[in-house]
Formats: C-alpha cells, sequence, structure tokens
C-alpha cells in the first residue's frame, strides 16, 4: 500500500466509511504495521484537538434578542470589543521577530502606554454601553398579556378621544395613528414597560366582547424574534405599517383591533 | 412583471420570520463553524454569526423557499467571516512591526532555549497549538470542510449543500486537509512516532 492510499484508507476508516471486512482487515495491517498506527493515532489525536478547540457553543448565543434588536448596537460592541483587545484575537503565529533595537522599544513601549489609556477610555465607555444594552430583558408577548391579566388588566394611561391617541402615538413611536370605532370593541387604555420589543413598547388594552385583548407596539426598527408561543389558549398576531409593528395577544382565532389601527387623519 | 418573475416574488414572500429563525437556529452550529473555521478562531465566530443572522434577516425576502436555507445563509456567514478577515489583514499589515514582534517575543519555549515544538509537544497543550497553527495554513473553504466533519460530524452530501460545492469537492478538501496537518505535525515532531504514512 502506498503512502498515498494509506493515508486515503486512514480517512476512510476513521470516518466510518469502510465495511465491516474492510475494516478488520485495516486493524489487522495497524497490528504489524508501527508507521500506520502512528498516522491513526496522530490523527485521532488531531481530531480530538480540533474538537476541543472548536466545539461550537451550546447556548443559542446566536440570535440574541438584545442584539437583534439593535444592529447599531451589536456593530458598536463587536468593534468596541476588537479596539480593546487591539487586535482581532486568533490563533497567533505571524512571522519571525527581528531583534528590536533601544529606540524602537521605546516608541513602542510609549505606543503600549498610549493604547494602554485609550483602551481604558474604550473600556469604560464600553461598560457604560453595555449595562444600557443588557439592562433591558426581552418578555414574550403571551407572559406579557399574562400579566396584565394578572395585574386586573388596568391602564395605565386612558385617551379620552382620537387626538389624545394620536399625540400618545407621535410620542410614543413617532407615527400618529387612530383606532376606529367597531361593534364591541372597546379601548380600555394603554401602558407601558411591557418590555415585549423594548424599554419603549406601548401597551394598549382592549376587549371585544368578553375578550380581553392587548396590542403591543413599537417603532419597526424595534422589532425582534419572538419565541414561539406555546399557551394554546391565546394567539399572537402581527402587523407592520406606518413605520411601526404591533403584536395582537388575544384568545380569538382572528386578529380584532390590528385592521382597526390606522394612520391619524392630517 | 412576466409569469415566471410574479412567482418567484411570490415565493420569495413566503419566508415568514418564525420560519426564518426556525431555520436559522436550525443551522447554527454549523453557522458558527463555518465562521470559525474562516476566521480560525472561537473568539468572534458568535459576533460573525451574529452579525450574518442581522443581514440575513434584513434580506430573508431574498430567500427562495424550497431551496437550501443552509447554503443561503452559509454564504452570508461566509462573506461576513472574509469581510471580518480582510478587515484583520489591513490592521495587521497596518501594526505589522509591533504586534508580530511582541507576540513572537512571548513565546515561552524560544525564550526557555527549547526547539520550537521538542520536547514540549508532547504536551496536550503544545499539540494542541501545533494543531491550531497546522489549521491555520489550511485555505478558508477546505478549512470549513475539515471542521464541519470534524467538529459536527457532518456527513459530507450535509457539508455539500451548507458550502454549496460538490459532494466529491467536500471529501477531497477534508482528505487533503489532514493529510496536510498530519505532515505539518510530523514535521514539527508533534505526531506519534514512527509515523510513516502521513
Amino acid at each position: 500500500m502506498s503512502e498515498a492510499e494509506a493515508s486515503e484508507v486512514i480517512d476512510l476508516y476513521l470516518d466510518r466509511l469502510l465495511s465491516p471486512e474492510e475494516s478488520s482487515r485495516f486493524e489487522a495491517r495497524m497490528q504489524i504495521d508501527a508507521g500506520l498506527r502512528a498516522a491513526v493515532e496522530t490523527q485521532r489525536r488531531l481530531d480530538g484537538s480540533l474538537r476541543k478547540a472548536f466545539a461550537p457553543p451550546t447556548a443559542p448565543e446566536a440570535l440574541d434578542p438584545v442584539v437583534l434588536r439593535d444592529p447599531i448596537a451589536a456593530a458598536h460592541v463587536r468593534t468596541t470589543a476588537q479596539a480593546i483587545t487591539g487586535k482581532a484575537v486568533g490563533m497567533g503565529g505571524g512571522t519571525d521577530a527581528p531583534t528590536l533595537s533601544i529606540s524602537v522599544r521605546r516608541r513602542k513601549a510609549t505606543l503600549v502606554r498610549i493604547a494602554a489609556a485609550i483602551a481604558i477610555v474604550v473600556l469604560g465607555g464600553y461598560t457604560f454601553h453595555m449595562s444600557r444594552v443588557t439592562a433591558f430583558v426581552p418578555v414574550a408577548p403571551v407572559a406579557a398579556y399574562e400579566k396584565e391579566l394578572s395585574a386586573g388588566f388596568r391602564p395605565y394611561e386612558v385617551c379620552e378621544n382620537d387626538q389624545q391617541v394620536a399625540t400618545l402615538t407621535t410620542r410614543a413611536i413617532g407615527t400618529a395613528l387612530s383606532i376606529a370605532a367597531a361593534a364591541d370593541v372597546h379601548l380600555v387604555g394603554w401602558g407601558y414597560k411591557s418590555n415585549v420589543l423594548s424599554e419603549d413598547t406601548v401597551t394598549l388594552l382592549a376587549t371585544a366582547g368578553t375578550d380581553k385583548i392587548v396590542i403591543y407596539m413599537d417603532r419597526a426598527a424595534a422589532d425582534r424574534f419572538l419565541p414561539e408561543e406555546t399557551d394554546p389558549n391565546v394567539n399572537v398576531f402581527r402587523r407592520e405599517a406606518f413605520g411601526a409593528v404591533f403584536y395582537e395577544v388575544s384568545p380569538r382565532d382572528e386578529a380584532t383591533i390590528l385592521p382597526l389601527i390606522q394612520k391619524a387623519p392630517g | 412583471m412576466n409569469d415566471s418573475q410574479a412567482q418567484t416574488a411570490q415565493q420569495r414572500s413566503l419566508l415568514s420570520r418564525e420560519e426564518f429563525g426556525r431555520l436559522f437556529s436550525a443551522c447554527r452550529q454549523a453557522l458558527w463553524v463555518i465562521a470559525a473555521a474562516i476566521l480560525s478562531d472561537r473568539e468572534h465566530a458568535s459576533d460573525i454569526v451574529q452579525e450574518a443572522a442581522i443581514t440575513a434577516y434584513a434580506k430573508r425576502d431574498e430567500f427562495t423557499p424550497g431551496t437550501s436555507f443552509e447554503h443561503w445563509v452559509g454564504q452570508i456567514v461566509r462573506f461576513t467571516a472574509l469581510n471580518e478577515l480582510r478587515k484583520r489583514r489591513t490592521r495587521r499589515e497596518k501594526t505589522s512591526d509591533f504586534a508580530g514582534d511582541v507576540r513572537e517575543e512571548s513565546r515561552p519555549e524560544e525564550s526557555g532555549g527549547v526547539g520550537r515544538f521538542g520536547q514540549l509537544m508532547e504536551s496536550t497543550e503544545a499539540f494542541d497549538d501545533a494543531t491550531k497553527r497546522a489549521l491555520r495554513q489550511l485555505e478558508e473553504i477546505p478549512r470549513a470542510c475539515l471542521l464541519l466533519r470534524t467538529v459536527l460530524d457532518m456527513p459530507y452530501s450535509e457539508i455539500s449543500r451548507t458550502l454549496g460545492i460538490p459532494e466529491a469537492t467536500a471529501m477531497t478538501n477534508v482528505h487533503r486537509s489532514r493529510q496536510r496537518m498530519r505532515a505539518a505535525l510530523s514535521a514539527a515532531g508533534a505526531g506519534s512516532s514512527g509515523g510513516g504514512h502521513a
């Protein structure tokens, strides 16, 4: 067996692509061929080393809702992290190092001090930024809905007319909205701090007949992935319009309030 | 717009946000490995996947249902990682005198007068280090093939689908990468003694 053939068979053997008979023959050959045995051992050790070094994180780091909520923050966090390390973290390596003269060393020592000072400033900003980013803990719509129910379905603020609704929505999501009238539908009032999409998500409590319905609305840019709902008694509906995104949580099979949301006239 | 364009546009609009999230989560590990393979490090792989998720999500209407989501999003991860690599190379070129020298100066095996690998290769740490150095010598795609196969035990058909390359190419990439790494480790004295088949 040539070296090239042996190399190929080693891979097939370790990939478990040899038939049982071929595997047996290969193992028998390994018993008498120290070189083959060593090559297999090296490959096994190498595979183990790669698995250890590149085992993917088990926690779902990707799709972090906070970062997805704010792509600019994500990019900033990443850039800042690189600025702190001074380089992209890798495997090292590089070219052979020439001997440094004293003057070059001094200049570099000064550079190190400057870099350290910059790093401290950046680290401070980064820490401050991270404290802002991580302060937000997203809440699933159904969990927020159930919290509203258990809190008595009471609003924080009540709008008396369309003008007040337009003012509130302009202030909260940047767009003046109104809710069209419909039979059986009653707007109970508004709330905040649900943390469904962001810290600025606005809550609208409404009833349709005896059903209690909650709308969560925010700027479209604040939209994020929402976990799949597991409560069979409530449904979540989504609508995106007027630069905003709306989620209706309701015991009904169809969205009731979402179709009624419209841009305020004027 | 003709019928086929209209049909394509209609198909593309079918990928819902929930479906996107589900599909992305299903191949997250493979995407992470691709990012780690291209960057040759694990520290920033999650950042790359995150960034690619944002990009893919923004462009999700460009995905055609029925085609391979893994390949589509894998391409985005690849390009994102390659962009990052290019930025690093630019940075390294700008600071090569300084950063490179400091790294080399701090190598314990060299300062201790022991050969670059020598006896230290017997230790797991030195072997791991040598493995990473050998891995860095590979091209990005073969490196991704090797890691997908080794780390995730991914079948060649799936590697082919994820990276958008023929299955035979995936197999060849893995085989040659292993060969090159074994050769590099043997040359460095890291492999088991007496290896004559690497």
